[in-house]
Order: C-alpha cells, then sequence, then structure tokens
C-alpha cells in the first residue's frame, strides 16, 4: 500500500519497533490485566507496556510473574473472571507454557499471545526461526504470522476479534529481531476506531462466588470426545469467519488482509510458499526472476491454524511447483509446513510438485540470491527429500 | 470420580461447547486417600515450662492481643496470686526460654505480667463457695504463705496465716527494698487478696517449733514457710559490734530505721548484698562491695547488678576481707579491715597475697541465709519457701506453696479438675521450640525497654527506679508474643488449605479451627504454614 498521506482516516503515521508496535497495539485493545515475564527477543513488548501502565497511559493491572508458565496461568486465571488478557513470549518461554495452551483451548478461554519467533535450544539460539511456535500446532490456538510492522499492529486486533467470537486462544507470531528489534513505518489507529471494530469482551461464564463453577473438571471418554470435536468444528468455521472479519476491518481502518497472500501468481508456474518476515526477501527474488523470464510468484501465508486449505489452493492457482520455504523442521518428517501443504494438496489437486525447503534456522541469513538459486535448480531438486541448503 | 457430562452443563448462547460444570465436587470423598492427618491441639509454650508457677503465658497474651483484659487476668490469676509483685521483682525465667529470643529479642513478658497486675489491684476475687469446713494454717505470709493461702482459699478451705511481724509479705516488705516494690503495690495486692478470699490473717504471731505441733489439734493441715531469716556469719566476724548482717539490717531499714555509721563494706555477691548497698546509698552513706570472684559472676540478677552499677557503687572485685584487726567497740573508732586477694583454683577460692586494708564504720555480710529455726515434723504438716528450697526467688517459693496447697486439697479429698500446675505432670503435651514455629509471617522489632527514672533523682528516696509504663509501647510489646502453642484464629491454615477442609469454629476448648476429615487429603500444608506448631500430622489409621 502506497501512502503518502501522514493521516488516513484517524490513524496517524508513524515509525516505531516492532516490539513497540506490540504494545501499542494491544494498549488500544484494552486489556485488563498484563502478565509480563521477560524473554529475548519479546522483552521490549512487556518493558513498553510497564512503562504504558506506569505512566497511565494504560489502566492494567500488570502482574510480574517469575516464569513463563505463572505468565500464562495468571492470564487463564485473569481470563476465568471475564478478563481480556495478554502476554508475550518466544521459544524457550513458550515451550515452558506448553501444558497451559493446552488448557487455554480447551477451556474455550479467548485469549491473545504474541510470540516473538526464536530458535529452542540446544544449542542456545537468540535468532529467528520459527520451530518455537510451529511446534505448538496441536495445541488447538489460533495461529497468525505477521510480515510488517503494520500488519502486527492489525493482526493483533483481529486476534482479539475472532478469538473472542470463536472461544479460542489466538497467538501472533512476529520474527525475533527482524521485526521485534527494527523499526519501520506504520500507521496508528486512533482508539475510536479500534473499540468500534472490537467491542469489550463478555465471558459467557465467569468465576463468581455468588455462582459457583467449575472449569475443567476431570471429564470421561464420551464428554471429553465432544468437547474437542466442537474445537474441531470451530476451527473449520474460523477461516470463513475471518474473511468477514477482515471486510469489516477494510471498513473501519482501510486495509484489506486474507488469509494468504499472493505476489505475482496470477500466471505463475513455480509458486515460492513463505510466512514472516522473509516474505520481503522473497517478493525482491521473485521479482528478479520475473526479469529473467521466469514465471514464479510468492504465497505469504498469514494465518497458519487454522491451515487455510481452500483459500491457500485457490491463491496458488494453476502453478506446478510448490517449493515451500522451511524455518521450522520436524524431525523424522521433514520441514513442517511443507508436511502440512502436502496434507492439504492431498486428493485437492493432482499434478503438482511440492518441494520441501529447509530455508533458515536458528536466524542463518537468507539473500535473495539464495531463493533465485534454488528456483533455477529446481528441476535438479528432489522432491522426495528435504533439500538442506 | 466425579465426571461432567453434557446434561450438567449450562447453556445459555451458543457456547455448550464449553466445559463447563455446576455440580458440586463436594460428593467426591477426597478424605478417603489421606494416610496421615492433622491433629490440631494447643501445646505448651517454652515460658509455661520455664515458670515455677506455670503460668500459661502464650494464652494471656492472646487474650490481651483481643483486649479481652478479663479473660487474660483471669488466666494469670489461675496460677499466680502476686502478678504486680512478680512483674517487678521476677528474674523472668520466662524471658529466657521466649521463643521470640531466636528471632529477634525475647518479648519483655514481665513488664506485660506488672501491666496486667496493676489492672488487677482493683479487681477484687469473686468470693469461693466453702467447702466443708476445712480449715488449714499458713504459718508465714511471705511469697510462700500468701500462695498457699491463695490456692487453699480459692477452694473454699478456710486458711488462717499466722505472721511474726506487724504486716504480711515476709522478704516481700522486710527484704526487697522499696525501690524495687513499693509499699503501695504490696499492700493493695495482699490486701485484694486476703480481703476478697476471706483469708484470716493474724500478725505479730511468731511461733516456736513445738507451737507449731500445737495448731495440728485445730487445723486439717499446716503450711510453713517461714523463710531462712539468718544470715551466715564467718567466725571471725561473730561477736563484732560493727559487723552487721545483711538480711536484718534490710529488715531493719524497711521498718524506717537509718543507721548512723556513714562508711560501709558489704561482703557479698548475691541479691541482699545488692539491695544493701543501694539502700544504703539511698540513706546518703558511703558504700563499697568487696566480693571474691568478679561482678560478672555475682549471682545477683543482672538487671538488679545494672542498676548498682549505673548507680555509682563500686565493686571492688576478687578480693577478700579476711579479718578485722581491732572489735572497735565505740562508735568512733574505724573497724580496720585486711584485704586479701581471692585466689581462685579450679572454682575454689582461697587467701591469696595480701592487698591493702580499710578503715570503715561497719561491716555488713551478706554471704548467705541459714534457717533460724527447726520446724517439727508430721504428715499434716508441709513445708515450701527458701526454708526447703535454699535461699530461693520469689516465683519459686511461691510454687512451693502452690504445690503444697494441691497436695492438701488432694488430701482432703477435694476433686480438683483445675489444670496441673507442673508442666512436667501434663502427659502427651509437645513443647513448642524455635523449630516448630513457621514465621515467614513475622516482622523483627525490638523488645519494650521500661523507661528508668535518672540516676540522680532517684537515689534521692525509695521511689521506684521504673517510670510509669508506656501504653503505646505496652500495646506493642503484646503484639510481639508470637502465642506459640496457642490457636490464634489467625486463618493462615484455612488459607492455604486445598481442599477447603478447614472450617473456623469458636468453642471452649479454644482450638479455633476443625479439619473436615472426608475431605482432607493428609497433604500436610496447615501443619506446615501454622506460625505457632499446633498442627501435627499423625498416622491415619
Amino acid at each position: 500500500m502506497e501512502e503518502t498521506r501522514t493521516v488516513v482516516n484517524k490513524q496517524t503515521k508513524d515509525m516505531l519497533l516492532g516490539s513497540e508496535v506490540v504494545a501499542h497495539a494491544v494498549k488500544l485493545c484494552r486489556p485488563h490485566v498484563i502478565a509480563a515475564y521477560p524473554i529475548t527477543p519479546q522483552t521490549h513488548i512487556v518493558e513498553t507496556l510497564s512503562n504504558m501502565v506506569e505512566s497511565g497511559e494504560l489502566s492494567s493491572e500488570y502482574i510480574k510473574v517469575e516464569s513463563e508458565m505463572s505468565a500464562i496461568a495468571s492470564c487463564y486465571g485473569a481470563v476465568a473472571v471475564g478478563s481480556r488478557s495478554f502476554t508475550a513470549t518466544s521459544s524457550q518461554g513458550l515451550a515452558f507454557m506448553h501444558e497451559m495452551l493446552h488448557w487455554f483451548s480447551g477451556s474455550r478461554f479467548p485469549f491473545v499471545m504474541v510470540n516473538a519467533n526464536r530458535a529452542l535450544g540446544a544449542p542456545w539460539s537468540i535468532w529467528t526461526d520459527q520451530s518455537d511456535s510451529m511446534s505448538q500446532r496441536d495445541t488447538g490456538w489460533i495461529q497468525f504470522y505477521c510480515e510488517t510492522a503494520q500488519e502486527i499492529m492489525d493482526t493483533i486486533i483481529q486476534a482479539y476479534w475472532i478469538s473472542e467470537k470463536m472461544m479460542l486462544p489466538a497467538m501472533v507470531m512476529i520474527d525475533g529481531f527482524i521485526l521485534s528489534h527494527t523499526m519501520e513505518g506504520l500507521y496508528m489507529p486512533d482508539q475510536s476506531l479500534v473499540d468500534h471494530f472490537l467491542p469489550a469482551y463478555k465471558a459467557p461464564y465467569l468465576l463468581d462466588v455468588q455462582n459457583p463453577l467449575s472449569f475443567g473438571a476431570a471429564t470421561t471418554g464420551d464428554s471429553f470426545y465432544n468437547f474437542k470435536k466442537m474445537i474441531a468444528k470451530t476451527m473449520k468455521s474460523i477461516s470463513s469467519t475471518l474473511s468477514e472479519g477482515y471486510s469489516f476491518f477494510n471498513e473501519v481502518f482501510e486495509r484489506q488482509y486474507s488469509n494468504c497472500e499472493g505476489y505475482r501468481v496470477h500466471d505463475a508456474e513455480t509458486v515460492l510458499l513463505t510466512s514472516g518476515a522473509i516474505t520481503g526477501t522473497v517478493r525482491v527474488a521473485v521479482d528478479k526472476l520475473r526479469d529473467m523470464g521466469m514465471r514464479v510468484g510468492v504465497v505469504k501465508l498469514r494465518l497458519f491454524r487454522p491451515f487455510p486449505k481452500e483459500q491457500l489452493i485457490e491463491v496458488i492457482g494453476d502453478a506446478r511447483d510448490i517449493i515451500v520455504l522451511n524455518r521450522a523442521v520436524s524431525y523424522g518428517a521433514g520441514g513442517t509446513l511443507t508436511q502440512e501443504t502436502r496434507a492439504a494438496f492431498y486428493n485437492m489437486r493432482g499434478n503438482v510438485k511440492i518441494y520441501d525447503v529447509i530455508i533458515s534456522i536458528g536466524g542463518k541469513e537468507i539473500y535473495p540470491e539464495t531463493v533465485v538459486d534454488i528456483v533455477l535448480a529446481k528441476d535438479k531438486l528432489s522432491f522426495e527429500d528435504s533439500i538442506w541448503l | 470420580m466425579e465426571a461432567i457430562n453434557q446434561e450438567s452443563v449450562v447453556y445459555p448462547g451458543d457456547t455448550k461447547e464449553v466445559p463447563v460444570s455446576v455440580t458440586t465436587t463436594d460428593v467426591n470423598y477426597t478424605g478417603n486417600w489421606k494416610f496421615v492427618k492433622p491433629v490440631l491441639e494447643e501445646s505448651i509454650a517454652p515460658c509455661k515450662i520455664s515458670c515455677p508457677l506455670g503460668i500459661n503465658i502464650s494464652s494471656y497474651f492472646y487474650k490481651l492481643s483481643k483486649q479481652d483484659i478479663k479473660g487474660a487476668l483471669a488466666i494469670l490469676r489461675q496460677e499466680n496470686p502476686l502478678p504486680s509483685v512478680l512483674g517487678r521483682v521476677c528474674p523472668n525465667f520466662c524471658e529466657k526460654k521466649c521463643n521470640r529470643g531466636d528471632f529477634d529479642q525475647s518479648v519483655s513478658i514481665g513488664t506485660i505480667e506488672q501491666y496486667l497486675g496493676d489492672i488487677g489491684l482493683s479487681v477484687p476475687y469473686s468470693s469461693p463457695s466453702k467447702w466443708g469446713n476445712k480449715k488449714v494454717a499458713v504459718v508465714g505470709s511471705g511469697p510462700g504463705g500468701i500462695a498457699a493461702a491463695y490456692f487453699l482459699s480459692r477452694r473454699g478451705i478456710n486458711v488462717t496465716i499466722f505472721e511474726k511481724e506487724k504486716s504480711p509479705g515476709g522478704l516481700l516488705r522486710y527484704g526487697i527494698p522499696r525501690h524495687r516494690l513499693s509499699a503501695d503495690i504490696l499492700d493493695r495486692e495482699i490486701e485484694n487478696i486476703i480481703n476478697s478470699l476471706n483469708i484470716e490473717l493474724v500478725c505479730g504471731q511468731d511461733f516456736e517449733s513445738k507451737q507449731i505441733s500445737l495448731l495440728l489439734k485445730e487445723y486439717d493441715y499446716i503450711f510453713c514457710s517461714p523463710g531462712l531469716g539468718s544470715s551466715i556469719i564467718t567466725e571471725d566476724f561473730a561477736g563484732n559490734p560493727k559487723v552487721l548482717r545483711g538480711l536484718e539490717l534490710l529488715n531493719r531499714i524497711s521498718k524506717g530505721y537509718i543507721p548512723k555509721a556513714n562508711y560501709f563494706v558489704v561482703i557479698g555477691g548475691g541479691n541482699v548484698a545488692v539491695d544493701i548497698a543501694r539502700s544504703l546509698i539511698r540513706l546518703n552513706k558511703k558504700v563499697e562491695i568487696v566480693y571474691r570472684r568478679t561482678i560478672k559472676e555475682m549471682p545477683a540478677y543482672p538487671e538488679e547488678k545494672k542498676h548498682l552499677i549505673d548507680e555509682g557503687i563500686s565493686v571492688i572485685e576478687k578480693r577478700l576481707i579476711s579479718k578485722s584487726e581491732n572489735i572497735a567497740s565505740n562508735l568512733d573508732e574505724k573497724l580496720h579491715l585486711i584485704v586479701k586477694e581471692a585466689v581462685n583454683i579450679g572454682g575454689k577460692i582461697s587467701e591469696g597475697m595480701l592487698a591493702g586494708a580499710m578503715d570503715v564504720d561497719a561491716l555488713i555480710m551478706a554471704i548467705g541465709q541459714k534457717k533460724s529455726m527447726e520446724l517439727p515434723s508430721h504428715e499434716r504438716i508441709l513445708i515450701g519457701g527458701d526454708y526447703t528450697l535454699g535461699d530461693s526467688s520469689v516465683a519459686e517459693a511461691m510454687a512451693s506453696g502452690k504445690m503444697a496447697a494441691f497436695n492438701i486439697i488432694k488430701n482432703l479429698g477435694i476433686n480438683d479438675d483445675t489444670k496441673i500446675i507442673n508442666p512436667s505432670l501434663v502427659p502427651n503435651k509437645t513443647i513448642i521450640g524455635y523449630e516448630n514455629l513457621r514465621l515467614d509471617y513475622m516482622k523483627k522489632s525490638s523488645a519494650m525497654i521500661k523507661k528508668e527514672v535518672s540516676v540522680s533523682e532517684r537515689l534521692k528516696s525509695f521511689m521506684p527506679v521504673y517510670e510509669k509504663l508506656d501504653e503505646d509501647a505496652i500495646r506493642k510489646e503484646i503484639e510481639r508474643c508470637f502465642n506459640c502453642g496457642v490457636c490464634t484464629g489467625c486463618d493462615i491454615c484455612w488459607f492455604f488449605c486445598p481442599d477447603n477442609a478447614i472450617t473456623l469454629k469458636n468453642d471452649s476448648s479454644g482450638v479455633k479451627v476443625a479439619v473436615d476429615m472426608e475431605h482432607c487429603k493428609g497433604c500436610g500444608l496447615c501443619s506446615e504454614s501454622c506460625p505457632r506448631g499446633i498442627i501435627s500430622m499423625k498416622e491415619d489409621i
């Protein structure tokens, strides 16, 4: 979107670090409770939020806890009494929360958490890849991946909207350092716009001593099965509900979103599939390849859970080769995104080759040239094996 | 295990997929899972054990913290007839064992006892109903005799006290000087007991041994607490008119006697020596103490030694007065004393080298006491106080009188359902040690210190050394008591119980919490968290 106006419909252009953008977005969503525990590279998020709370700019309960497990457990308690809540984490912290991730979705509690994508040790790493969030894909959370600062701002607002509408928790991913520690220009919406789009959270059930309830009590086979079946059912309707949401969002904020966004895919024979900030690098590579006369495009996956199967297949169109650029691996089965993509295409469209490329793990640098080379060498690549560069 | 099913879920709107249950978990008898169970019982605080009278200190402090003065006084009076006196003169055995001492500083228990006792001075005892027509004679109205008379008459026995002096009190009046215990306090405390308990007091009645035996005809039992009464005096100094006896001199000074001599030397290191020295400087005399060991080793109470030094009385350490060189029969002649080094070999003192001489007006012996009479032996004559204990403390003398009273009560066949006074006789009760307490909830603070009248001011007369107690400081000090072994209903166990199995109840047994055994899993959190250590985990068979 090319805007030269500094103000668009009550939105001010500004330039902030990705982590600061998260804090501002969260503030606009008016959370009641924020639990905070630091971890590189998300710490600025909770620090900025703490400054906002201290200055009075943001009136939330700010709970300093001693671990990520406590952070998310505190948030669980907060949501149980009807609060809109928030916390942020990354890699090791997200892993520490694992048990609670299941509790959240199993309880059908709406929630938004920002995860700054970072590799999981060992060996120790603070640099970005998607192994942390992708290895939590079975927990029943909605997952979004952001490419730009603007997307961070907008996705968090959308995440609260869909999470509270569908009663499932949502994770919003930002690339560690690449987004969290980089300044970018974006439009900051006015509070009135956000209030218009995102209503106050109304919980159907509350922890209330006057009306005692148990949440998530012991359940035998049949009940358990049914509750989980309903989660699966809900997940199925999220994609379409989000599309309605994006239309409404566009009305209010004048920015149109979708679950998968294509770039130069309309006549592409080869499509690169990616998510997160590397999309920018890949677009440069696509332009280079197009200049060389190749019909190449790139599809960016914004929504990862639920996996937007239909929309992805539609955007990819008639392309015959899909090169999936993975930044997370399920060891013993190949790139995570590749598996998801292959599963999506099964019995849906024949005649497509899906390549499994592990492009970067633990912050290994990605250059447009690398992407160009992969595409050029495509025919020599085996698509039965994972391709580690 | 109680599990939810679809039917029991509430269905507002379209949220029937939320796993919420409205049924109660009460039907889940988690109590069946336990193999240990919490047992709540109030236990004994170390202060009570160390007190010769076994006063339930932590209990009365608890009552005070709840502003229940009446309740506190009742608990105190259950074991101690003379709290105003003891609050002032007791060496506070309790404070040495106070668990708070391991935390920051011991609670100033004696000070609070004084505070409460003073309130009690104007609170009469309710007249006890007589039990049959039993009579007991008490010989001696010192602490031992008063205690015996008190416990006997509270049980409904007719008591007559025979006292040889003109007024009651024994050493409380005729030994301990007024600056330590004022006559006003002593009079009021004893009068309250004598009057409201209908005790017959006969003063000016001195008995010889065989006269005591005659009392047996009229009285069912006799309790004798005549004290020791006689100062020990060494052969060298016997018969010398300028050599005085400490105990006897204290007696005379208490009756208003002012000696004519001016320069006194006192031999001895106990409370009598210190008392006589401090009395004499208040009469504007010059006085020095000569002691065979060091000040540190003087057996007088530490508080008394501190005042002794503050009041400017010098103690000549490690010296013996070996003899006087003259008899000094007339008043103007000085008594010439030979001073020798006191050589300490393996604890045994012997005379060493010559260390000088002193010319004094009088020498006071305060090196110990001995019996001044022999009491008859009979199964219906019980004896207590210094006579049996050797020179001892007021509290211990009172405890012996109390013990004798309870023995008499038992022998008379009266059913005594009051709590046993000697805590060591109480079976199966734990003593709360410092390690049993959970003190995370307590803040450190320093103990209350009584304000002293300035030395220059107080030496002008026999006025009390301490000023009136500060009410604010009293309040704070009461709060410092941990109430070891007493349930104060602090709710900490209730707060931590994960099964919601603790409820709060108020009943006469004093324990404030009850455990719902059907739901208690035996996790032990209540036991671990109890600040006072009164919950223990026992095997649940």
